[in-house]
């Protein structure tokens, strides 16, 4: 399956690339950081951190709002590379869009240097697949030409 | 095809023939397709059947990709904050 789009973000960190892979390891540490504002609230449900463990991640917004992701670490190559999938659990309006994130870390003068893309794979659910969105009409148009 | 309507624009059918210099019944095949995958969209006038590029899907690929963006940048805030405090 190819990605049909990725978001990347690029960040220079103050530390160490080991110091910057631990960040990703431990349950403890993830819930500090991992959310998209320090005032959505992340609870690690589950983190297998070994290739083929799964994580399970739940997000609070003080809105009320709860956001489930999870996915399986796939790669683990401490402390250059990191690679799991991302799949957001329903009723969330991108639920069930397969993703994959891989976390590149290299070493530079002042610390790290941190590259997250994040590639945007079709829909898992084969009901969801007719329903609106980029990935699904493509797969739709995929079978027309490919019968 | 759908770079050639990335534009916005709506095309007719022989706007888009001229551009690929293929036989017409190439064209309206591809555009077929394309409107039946619900990428492309068809106004008729009169005689003219214009095509335009769906705005829909790319927009919602868009939005799961500037989500995870912002998500990413917001996260990468708090560890870049964290790392500088120390983590213990």
């Amino acid at each position: 399956m190819k990605p049909n789009e990725r978001a990347e973000v690029r960040r220079h960190l103050p530390a160490p690339p080991e110091q910057v892979f631990a960040a990703f390891t431990k349950a403890e540490v993830v819930s500090r950081w991992l959310t998209p504002s320090p005032d959505v609230k992340l609870t690690v449900l589950e983190l297998d951190f070994r290739e083929g463990g799964r994580y399970r991640f739940a997000y609070d917004t003080p809105e009320g709002q709860r956001m489930l992701v999870g996915g399986v670490y796939r790669k683990i190559e401490a402390p250059a590379r990191l690679e799991f999938s991302w799949l957001i659990e329903p009723p969330d309006v991108h639920a069930g869009i397969e993703s994959q994130v891989t976390v590149l870390i290299t070493a530079s003068a002042t610390g790290s240097d941190l590259l997250i893309l994040h590639e945007r794979f079709g829909r898992a659910d084969a009901n969801e697949r007719h329903a609106e969105g980029w990935a699904g009409a493509l797969e739709q148009l995929h079978h027309l030409l490919h019968p | 095809m759908i770079h050639a309507l990335a534009g916005g624009e709506a095309r007719s059918a022989g706007e888009l023939g001229q551009k690929f210099r293929s036989a017409q019944p190439t064209i309206s095949r591809h555009l077929k397709v394309l409107e039946r995958a619900k990428l492309v969209e068809r106004s008729v006038e009169g005689r003219v059947h214009r095509f335009r590029l769906r705005q829909k899907p790319l927009q919602e690929a868009g939005a799961w990709i500037e989500r995870h963006q912002r998500f990413w940048n917001g996260a990468l805030d708090q560890l870049e904050t964290l790392l500088e405090q120390g983590i213990r």
